[in-house]
C-alpha cells in the first residue's frame, strides 16, 4: 500500500489546521461547520440554557481560532477542541455561580459529575420542535440509504459508520480506490438530494 | 420629479462616495464633523480598488451572508453577489445595471436601478438639509477585519429615523462595517465584511462574462412604469420632516396575485429610505394590519385606506412608518 | 454561477474523507472560496454522515447562520500571520464597540392585528386572539415577548416579503448605499418568486 493512499479524516482535519495558520481563514471555517454540531451537543449536556450553549460555542471556537497555532497534530483535532469545550464551559458555569443575580436555572446538571453527561439524556435544546426537525431529518437520511443500491449503500457505510479509509474499502469491496471515491460520492448525492428539500422547510431557506 | 432635486443630485452624487472615480491623496483622520464634509472626504479618499470578501448582515440572532467580488476600472463598476443562505441566486452589478439569477428556475431578472449610478462628478457643494436632522460625531479609529478603520457616528436629532455607526477603511474610504442604531443606540443590524481582501485579482472580464452568461435562462425584465404621485392621484398631506420624495414608478408586486400594480413612491432622507406602496385593496390578500418588525431596520406597516391597501417599507422606527401612512391622502 | 458541478462535488466528497493532497487539495479549497454550493456540499455531506453515527446530531438547519456570527467576532480579532508567538492585543474600549454587542435581545415581536382571518400568523404564547377593530384608522401595534428558544418567531408573509424586496431593489437613495445598502439588500433579499 503506497503511504500516501493511506489519508484519513484526520490527516484532513490537519491540513485544514495547517491552511488555517497560513493565513486562510475559510479554512478554519471548514472545521467550524464540519465539528459545531458535535461541540454543541456537548456543551447542551453541561450547560442548560440554550443562549448559553451557544454564547459557550461560539467562545469555544474562538478559544480554538486564537490557539490554533499551538495544535500539533499529534491528538486528533477533535479531541483538542473537545477540551477547550468543556474548559470554556466549566469556566462560564464558574462564573454565572458566582452572580447572584443568575438563576439556578442557568445552571448545569450533574456538573461535578462528568460521566453523567454521556449518558443519552435529553438536551437543552430540544424544544418538541428542535426534536421534531431532527427527528425529520433522520428519518429522511434513513429512507435514503434503504433506497440506495446496494454497492453505494455498502461503500457509505463502510465509510461513515465503520469508519473505513478508501484503501480499506477497495480491500473490502474489492474494487479500485476511484470506485469507491465515486460510490460513496453518488450515495452522499442521493441523500442530499432527499434532505435538502427538508432542510429548505426547515429555515424557509434554500439549500 | 421637481420637488427636491438639488437634495436628490447630491445624495445620488453622495452615493457615489466609494466609486472608483478621481482618486485623491486621502486624509488620515476625521477632522469635521459635519456631515456634508464627511462624505466629501470619504469620496476623495476612494479610489480604484478591487477586493473580495465575505459580508454578514446580523440581526439580533438572525444572520446572513454572501461573497462578493468587486471591480472598478475607471468608468465602470462591477460587483458579483454570491449570498450564503437563503434563495439560491447569483446577483451581478454593472454601474446601475443589475441582473439576478436563479438557477433553480433558471430565470434571470435584469433591472435598472436609478438609485445607484456612476457619477465622475465631484459633490457639489449645494445645500442638502442632512445637518438639519443628523448629527455627526468622529470615534477614533480601530482595526477591524485587518484594517485600520474611522470610525464616525451619525445620530438622529429627532425620534423619525435610526443613528448609524461607520467604520470607513481609512486610506480608500471604503465603508467595512456599517450599524444600524435604534432610538436608544441599541444596534439593530450590522452589515459587515467578516473578511475582506484588498487589491485582490479580481478580473473584470472574467465578471462580464458571467453576466452575460444568460444562456438557458428565461430573462425577465420587470415592467416598472416611471410615473408621479401626482398623476396617481396621491400626495402627502404634511411633508414627513426630512424626507423628499425621490421617484414613483408603477410595477408588479404581489407574489400571489399575477397583474396587479401597485405605485411604489419612493422618499429618502439621505440616509434612510422608505417606500410607500399602495395598490387595490383585496380582501382575501389584504388581511393583516399594523406593524411588523422581523429584526433588522427595515420595518413595514399596512394601512387600509378605502379602496386602497398601503404599505409603508423603510429602515426608520415604525412611528415614522405610521406618519407617512397617516398623511398619504387622495389629491382633491 | 450556481450551477451543480458533479465533478466539483466529487471533489468534495474526497475532501471530506481526507483523500486530497497536493494541487488537488489546494485547488478544491480555492474552489470553497469562491463557490458557495462547494461550502454547502461540505456541510452536507457532513450532516449526513453526523446523522448516520447519532441521529441526535441531525441538525445543520442553521449552521451557516452559527459560523457568520462566529466569522464576524472573529474579524475583531487580530490578524493572523504566519509567526504568531508575539500576540497583538486588539485595542478594545473605543466608544464605538463598547455596547456594540448589546444586541436586542429578546426581540420583541410585533404581531398584526388581524382584520379578518388569521391565516398562519401566530397569536400571543398564551393562545389569546388579538382584538381586532375594523375599520378605525387607528394602526394597533402589539408587542409579543419571544418565547421560543430560538429567539423571536419569524413570521413569513410572502405579500410583506415581496414589497420588502421592492423597497430594497428601487428604494437605495442613501449616501450609505455602496458598498454596504447594495450589499445589504442583496445578501437579504427575498424576491417574489
Amino acid at each position: 500500500m503506497n503511504p500516501k493512499d493511506a489519508a484519513s479524516a484526520e490527516d484532513s482535519d490537519l491540513l485544514l489546521v495547517e491552511r488555517a495558520n497560513a493565513g486562510d481563514q475559510r479554512a478554519f471555517g471548514l472545521l467550524v461547520l464540519k465539528y459545531q454540531r458535535r461541540v454543541q451537543r456537548l456543551i447542551a449536556r453541561m450547560v442548560r440554557d440554550v443562549d448559553l450553549v451557544d454564547d459557550i460555542a461560539q467562545e469555544t471556537f474562538i478559544r480554538a481560532y486564537r490557539a490554533l497555532h499551538q495544535f500539533r497534530g499529534d491528538a486528533q483535532f477533535y479531541t483538542w477542541l473537545y477540551r477547550i469545550a468543556v474548559n470554556t464551559a466549566k469556566k462560564a458555569l464558574l462564573q454565572l455561580k458566582r452572580d447572584p443575580t443568575v438563576s439556578e436555572s442557568f445552571l448545569s446538571k450533574d456538573e461535578d459529575d462528568e460521566t453523567s453527561w454521556q449518558k443519552n439524556e435529553p438536551t437543552s435544546e430540544e424544544t418538541p420542535e428542535t426534536v421534531f426537525a431532527a427527528k425529520e431529518i433522520a428519518a429522511v437520511v434513513n429512507a435514503a440509504m434503504e433506497a440506495l443500491p446496494e454497492d453505494l449503500r455498502l461503500a457509505v457505510t463502510l465509510r461513515e459508520i465503520e469508519g473505513l479509509s478508501y484503501d480499506e474499502i477497495a480491500l473490502a469491496m474489492d474494487c479500485p480506490i476511484g470506485t469507491v471515491r465515486s460510490r460513496i460520492f453518488r450515495a452522499r448525492e442521493a441523500i442530499s438530494a432527499k434532505v435538502k428539500p427538508l432542510l429548505d422547510k426547515q429555515t424557509g431557506k434554500r439549500w | 420629479m421637481s420637488q427636491g432635486k438639488h437634495t436628490v443630485a447630491w445624495v445620488l452624487a453622495a452615493t457615489a462616495l466609494l466609486w472608483c472615480g478621481v482618486g485623491l491623496a486621502a486624509e488620515s483622520a476625521v477632522a469635521d464633523t459635519s456631515i456634508h464634509a464627511w462624505l466629501v472626504r470619504v469620496h476623495e479618499a476612494s479610489r480604484q480598488r478591487a477586493y473580495t470578501g465575505t459580508f454578514v448582515v446580523s440581526a439580533g440572532a438572525k444572520t446572513a451572508s454572501a461573497k462578493i467580488w468587486h471591480v472598478c476600472d475607471g468608468t465602470q463598476q462591477m460587483e458579483r453577489v454570491e449570498p450564503l443562505s437563503g434563495q439560491s441566486r447569483s446577483i451581478f452589478r454593472r454601474n446601475d445595471q443589475v441582473i439576478t439569477f436563479f438557477p433553480e428556475s433558471r430565470v434571470a431578472i435584469t433591472e435598472k436601478r436609478d438609485s445607484l449610478g456612476l457619477f465622475p462628478n465631484l459633490l457639489k457643494s449645494s445645500d442638502s438639509d442632512m445637518g438639519a436632522h443628523y448629527q455627526l460625531k468622529a470615534l477614533g479609529n480601530e482595526r477591524v477585519v485587518g484594517v485600520e478603520a474611522d470610525i464616525v457616528e451619525i445620530l438622529p436629532k429627532d425620534q423619525l429615523r435610526y443613528g448609524y455607526r461607520v467604520w470607513s477603511e481609512k486610506r480608500t474610504g471604503l465603508i467595512v462595517q456599517l450599524q444600524t442604531l435604534d432610538l436608544e443606540g441599541r444596534v439593530l443590524e450590522q452589515a459587515a465584511f467578516s473578511e475582506l481582501q484588498l487589491d485582490a485579482p479580481v478580473s473584470m472580464p472574467k465578471l462580464a462574462q458571467m453576466m452575460a452568461a444568460t444562456d438557458g435562462y428565461r430573462v425577465e425584465s420587470p415592467e416598472m412604469q416611471k410615473t408621479t404621485a401626482e398623476a396617481q392621484g396621491w400626495t402627502l398631506r404634511r411633508q414627513v420632516p426630512g424626507f423628499k420624495a425621490m421617484g414613483c414608478f408603477l410595477r408588479p408586486v404581489a407574489a400571489s396575485a399575477q397583474g396587479v400594480h401597485a405605485m411604489q413612491w419612493m422618499f429618502s432622507d439621505g440616509l434612510a429610505t422608505v417606500s410607500l406602496f399602495v395598490e387595490p385593496f383585496d380582501r382575501r390578500r389584504h388581511t393583516r394590519e399594523g406593524s411588523t418588525d422581523l429584526g433588522g431596520a427595515t420595518r413595514t406597516l399596512t394601512r387600509h385606506l378605502d379602496a386602497w391597501w398601503i404599505t409603508a417599507v423603510g429602515e426608520v422606527p415604525a412611528a415614522t412608518l405610521g406618519v407617512f401612512a397617516q398623511t398619504l391622502e387622495r389629491r382633491k | 454561477m450556481a450551477h451543480p458541478d458533479d465533478s466539483v462535488n466529487d471533489r468534495i466528497s474526497a475532501l471530506v474523507d481526507g483523500q486530497l493532497r497536493g494541487a488537488e487539495f489546494s485547488e478544491a479549497m480555492d474552489s470553497l472560496a469562491s463557490q458557495p454550493e462547494d461550502e454547502r456540499a461540505w456541510q452536507m455531506y457532513h450532516l449526513i454522515g453526523d446523522v448516520l453515527r447519532s441521529e441526535e446530531l441531525a441538525g445543520g438547519a442553521h449552521d451557516r447562520d452559527f459560523l457568520s456570527r462566529l466569522e464576524q467576532k472573529l474579524a475583531q480579532e487580530p490578524v493572523r500571520t504566519a509567526s504568531a508567538s508575539t500576540r497583538v492585543f486588539h485595542a478594545q474600549g473605543t466608544s464605538a464597540n463598547a455596547g456594540a454587542w448589546r444586541w436586542i435581545s429578546g426581540v420583541a415581536v410585533t404581531v398584526l392585528v388581524s382584520v379578518a382571518g388569521w391565516g398562519v400568523w401566530n397569536t400571543t404564547s398564551d393562545g389569546q386572539q388579538l382584538a381586532s377593530t375594523r375599520g378605525v384608522p387607528v394602526i394597533a401595534q402589539m408587542e409579543v415577548a419571544a418565547g421560543s428558544a430560538e429567539g423571536p418567531v419569524m413570521l413569513r408573509d410572502p405579500e410583506l416579503d415581496a414589497l420588502m424586496a421592492a423597497h430594497q431593489q428601487l428604494g437605495g437613495h442613501s449616501a450609505l448605499q455602496m458598498p454596504s445598502g447594495f450589499l445589504r439588500n442583496a445578501t437579504f433579499e427575498r424576491p417574489a418568486r
